[in-house]
């Protein structure tokens, strides 16, 4: 489902060469849960974008679903985002002048779908939200906000959902509540889910947990 | 806990250099530049071009400005004029007989000091055609004692040349030129006696001037305009019913109506760029202060006090207008000299000089537009809530209401202040108002009608006319301002092409450029044939009689004249005619014109008269009214039948009053026609005049010339502000698009990781600008109709056009335009991995 092979970044400083990845390889199958967990600035969230098709490594390669979508342009990765991925960020990334409803509508109408509001509908009333179709993120919580932004990673119906921090803005009630939103719906979905956390608890009800430090990713257990 | 002076002058300066150096302040500081730079260069520019053609036209005056009356100057205005340091001339003027030998003729006799002309330059030549025949030459001052210079009409009557002697009353004067133009002889075409030119001094030896002889005493004047406004008010004040004040205005119609239209347009322009300004700093300072807002709220949670907020952004307000002031001046006054280094010879060489006042006007504005439109949203950062901070709230907490009320005044009182005029302040303040809220409810209702369309489209039309409803709120801002915007502009094209078709007309391209008049009754006839024979069409001929109205009912004209509000001479000899019908430029206003001429032995008492509108108006003239004349000595009496307006720049033959049949049964009337003649066919005059000596020739060729040239300066400044105003108004466009950067940046970023490509977002943001852009172009086409409704018919005095073009091409053009340049000011949400936008937000 998802590849990484012998994957690179590095960028330019005054001093010379930052190298945030090093080497990096990786197979995730479908249907798996994947935490990658880390100190902050190991490069979780570059990996992160990289995967996903948010960027492209200095070397090396990413393939989604046999697609390596580091050798395509911006215009190719965009094509592949929107068959194959969704995401959840850990600051909801919704847009204030949209309802709940259009947050979710959005993805559905970039892909085409005839039917985007029933579906919207129907996803938000998944994460019980029915009764805030028409409420802007501004008059939402931070839990609903999420919701919000879960209900629009998948209704799209995107076999992978990649996921930044998806509580990090959250108490930890509502971070419970969330985290348990996100795999109820990873498996009613049998969904692809990476996501990048602090939380050790969190990363506990993930089936595989990856360990980013200085560069280098390395498996539990390994 | 109170901060000190110096340590919150210390933040404030490091918090605008760091906003400074990071790019915050960037539009802000260009909205200011452009505001202080285009007004300053406006009026640079405008005050140079305007002072260069007052004085060009001052040339027709041969002054700045003119006294005149039948009485002697009084001393306490000459006091009062070199109390100005005004510099002054002296002439009079005065008919006497000039005989040489057993010839006569009764002349028109100019006696001029050693100052005159204070502007424009004499001709004359040594032959009788010496222009003509390219023998003249220009001198800055007149003749000296014992020399006179006399018209070509005088050596044909008194049959002398250049060297001979001809007496004027008592005294003899050695002929030294022939006179071949003066600058101020545009002041009276008709019904005057050839002139002769001789120096003031030698008025004393003819003994033609004695008491109760029929002197005009003419004072021109020279100086600093606001010498001569004092002069101007000394005079009035002086409440003088002896003379009257004539300056370029009120003196020539022909340029009068010229600069009058171009003040108006330039001061309106003037306003639409202060306006334009406004807004464009208004959004700019709204932006700033948004993203001041967490700053602000982190200041607060260290300790400051709304108090302090206050004085910090105080501070930061200091600096902008300091900037606005130095770098706004200096950028104008490089605009201006780029403008005039671009126009080259399109400009005139010797461009009167820069006024001080011009860079106040471009301060002030700049100014008062950072104080009302900038200083209130930085001054509502005080009201941020330190707990925005905790929340991550990023509404804005700017109170929009006093911001709008605060600018809305701001505008009104500066379209007032440059407009110097209640009515344009009243109607431009109308438009908008009726602009803002018609557009805030006309956009809503469009959005609402044009998004159901989308769903029946592909999915990028659907997605961009989606926006457009999504949006509703920001977009029927954006569209407020586009449609103000285009409003504004279309106006100004509009009211352009109306001026400029106007003055292009003004004076066909083969309008009259000679008179003859004085013609004998019996020579009439002759003098057409000999037209005919020239292949030189002509004008009808008309009769022509000096008279003067001295009742108007019961009351005397002096009694009324007395009551006028202007200085005119009402008690003058006036040029009447006789007609059945009347010119192509003049306007019945009032009353009925007879429908046929009057039948033989029509009572003196059935005489009808039609009256021209400016000099009725000024002694209360009204359809109705009986009118009393004094023609050649004897009295006539008319009823007013109709009011005119005339067009007196039209250059053609025109009268202030026409009547319904001959008057004294057409004794003492001379006959008058006009023609066009080209330079090279100049030399037919010479014929004419020799074989009808007696009648009077003017070639006004050259007050033609001088008036083109002026109409053509001004619309040539016209032309310019318009695309000053354009580039204005290009600018508020990017502004204000830029106030959505980062909505639309976070937008794109969240549509791309959606799986959004480039060029969906680019076909979503084109759609959605371009239906933007039609909507305001829609509603601009409506509003500038009604406003050009209003001032065409009541501000520039031109009849009302329905402008087709505006409706046809304009919604159309703003959309592709708006689409443009939306799309170009916002290819950084396009460019910008989505990645990287995330990591910013």
């Amino acid at each position: 489902m998802l590849k990484a092979v012998n994957l690179t970044q590095q960028v330019s400083i005054s001093d010379g060469e930052l190298h945030i990845l090093k080497g990096i390889n990786l197979e995730i199958k479908q249907g798996e849960t994947v935490a990658i967990v880390g100190a902050s600035g190991s490069g979780k969230s570059t990996l992160l974008g990289m995967l996903a098709g948010l960027d492209v490594p200095s070397s090396g390669e990413v393939l989604i679903n046999n697609l390596n979508v580091s050798n395509m342009d911006e215009e190719q990765r965009a094509a592949v985002r929107s068959q194959w991925v969704a995401f959840v960020f850990q600051s909801f990334q919704l847009l204030g002048s949209l309802t709940a409803l259009e947050n979710v509508m959005l993805p559905l109408e970039v892909r085409g779908s005839e039917n985007a509001q029933t579906m919207a509908e129907e996803m938000l009333a998944r994460v019980g939200l029915q009764e805030r179709l028409h409420h802007k993120p501004a008059q939402l919580s931070g839990g609903e906000q999420q919701r919000v932004a879960l209900a629009r990673a998948f209704a799209c119906q995107a076999p992978i959902i990649f996921a930044d921090e998806p509580t990090g803005n959250l108490d930890a009630e509502t971070g419970e509540k969330i985290s348990d939103l996100l795999f109820e719906l990873n498996r009613e979905n049998n969904t692809t889910l990476i996501l990048v956390t602090h939380a050790q608890s969190l990363a506990d009800k993930c089936q595989r947990t990856l360990h980013m430090q200085a560069g280098v990713l390395t498996e539990a257990g390994e | 806990m109170k901060k000190s002076f110096m340590g919150l002058w210390t933040l404030a300066n490091r918090i605008f250099m760091r906003d400074y150096k990071s790019g915050e302040l960037n539009i802000l500081l260009l909205s200011l530049l452009i505001a202080t730079a285009t007004v300053t260069a406006i009026s640079l520019f405008t005050s140079r071009i305007e002072n260069s053609i007052v004085d060009e036209a001052s040339e027709f005056l041969a002054a700045d400005a003119k006294i005149q009356g039948t009485q002697p100057i009084p001393e306490n205005l000459r006091q009062a004029a070199a109390t100005q340091l005004l510099q002054s001339s002296d002439f009079i003027e005065f008919r006497a007989m000039a005989f040489a030998g057993d010839d006569m003729v009764l002349s028109q006799v100019k006696a001029v000091d050693e100052h005159y002309p204070l502007k424009g330059e004499l001709e004359i030549a040594e032959t009788i055609y010496g222009e003509s025949e390219g023998r003249s030459r220009k001198t800055a001052r007149g003749p000296a004692t014992g020399k006179a210079w006399i018209a070509p009409r005088v050596f044909h009557a008194l049959n002398v040349k250049v060297g001979d002697q001809i007496d004027i009353g008592e005294a003899s004067f050695e002929i030294e030129a022939s006179l071949v133009k003066e600058p101020d002889s545009t002041q009276s075409f008709f019904g005057v006696s050839p002139r002769i030119l001789i120096n003031i001094a030698d008025v004393e030896k003819t003994q033609a001037v004695q008491f109760g002889s029929r002197v005009n005493y003419a004072w021109l004047l020279m100086g600093e305009t606001s010498a001569l406004a004092s002069m101007k008010d000394t005079f009035e004040k002086s409440d003088d019913k002896h003379h009257r004040w004539v300056d370029v205005k009120s003196g020539n119609r022909s340029i009068a109506g010229a600069l009058d239209r171009a003040e108006s347009f330039l001061l309106l322009a003037g306003c639409l760029s202060v306006l334009l300004a406004g807004v464009a700093i208004a959004l700019a300072a709204r932006r700033y202060a948004k993203r001041q807002q967490k700053q602000v709220a982190l200041l607060k949670t260290f300790g400051h006090t709304p108090a302090d907020i206050t004085r910090l952004y105080s501070f930061n307000l200091f600096y902008l207008a300091s900037f606005a002031l130095i770098c706004g001046s200096l950028s104008g006054w490089l605009l201006h000299l780029l403008i005039i280094y671009f126009l080259g010879d399109l400009i005139p060489h010797n461009l009167a000089a820069p006024q001080l006042t011009a860079f106040f006007t471009g301060g002030l504005s700049g100014f008062t537009a950072l104080l009302a439109f900038a200083a209130p949203p930085l001054m509502s950062l005080r009201f941020v809530s330190p707990v925005s901070i905790i929340r991550d709230d990023d509404t804005l907490a700017i109170n929009t209401r006093t911001s709008t009320i605060i600018g809305s005044l701001a505008m009104i009182f500066l379209i007032l202040i440059y407009s110097k005029s209640v009515k344009l302040t009243f109607f431009i303040t109308l438009a908008v108002i009726a602009c803002i809220v018609g557009v805030g409810l006309l956009s809503a209702l469009m959005m609402h009608a044009i998004g159901p369309l989308g769903k029946k489209m592909s999915k990028n039309w659907r997605l961009g006319l989606a926006n457009l409803k999504r949006h509703q709120q920001m977009n029927t801002s954006q569209i407020m301002v586009f449609a103000i915007l285009l409003f504004l502009l279309f106006s100004m094209t509009s009211i352009r092409s109306s001026l400029l078709n106007q003055w292009q007309d003004q004076i066909p391209e083969h309008a009259p450029n000679h008179f003859v008049f004085n013609i004998f009754p019996n020579e009439a006839p002759a003098i057409e044939t000999f037209l005919q024979e020239h292949d030189i069409s002509h004008s009808p001929f008309y009769p022509m009689i000096r008279g003067r109205v001295y009742k108007v009912g019961e009351k005397l004209v002096e009694d009324l004249a007395e009551e006028a509000e202007n200085n005119n001479n009402y008690e003058r000899e006036l040029n009447l005619t006789w007609s059945d019908t009347y010119g192509k430029d003049n306007k019945i206003i009032a009353g009925k014109w007879w429908d046929s001429a009057p039948q033989p032995g029509a009572t003196p008492q059935n005489i009808q008269a039609s009256v021209e509108e400016e000099y009725a108006a000024g002694i209360g003239i009204t359809v109705g009214d009986q009118l009393e004349l004094s023609v050649a000595g004897q009295t006539v009496i008319a009823r007013v039948s109709s009011l005119r307006s005339v067009q007196w720049d039209s250059m053609n033959p025109n009268f202030f009053i026409i009547f319904n049949q001959p008057l004294l049964e057409g004794a003492g009337a001379n006959w008058l026609t006009s023609f066009y003649l080209p330079l090279e066919r100049k030399r037919v005059l010479n014929q004419l005049v020799k074989q009808h000596p007696t009648v009077s020739l003017i070639e006004v060729d050259q007050t033609i010339a001088q008036v083109r040239s002026i109409v053509a300066q001004i619309s040539l400044a016209v032309e310019f502000i318009l695309l000053l105003i354009l580039i204005s108004g290009f600018l508020v466009l990017i502004s204000s698009i830029q106030s959505t950067l980062d909505i639309r940046l976070h937008e794109s970023a969240i549509l791309r990781t959606l799986g959004a490509k480039r060029s969906m977002v680019r076909h979503i943001l084109l759609i959605e600008f371009g239906a933007l852009g039609l909507l305001a172009g829609l509603l601009a086409a409506a509003g500038s109709e009604i406003c050009l409704f209003f001032l065409q018919t009541q501000i520039f005095d031109l009849p009302y056009v329905f402008q087709g073009m505006i409706w046809l091409i304009g919604p159309e053009l703003s959309a592709v335009a708006i689409a443009l340049v939306g799309w170009f000011s916002t290819r950084k949400v396009v460019n910008t991995p989505p990645l990287a936008s995330l990591r910013q937000i």
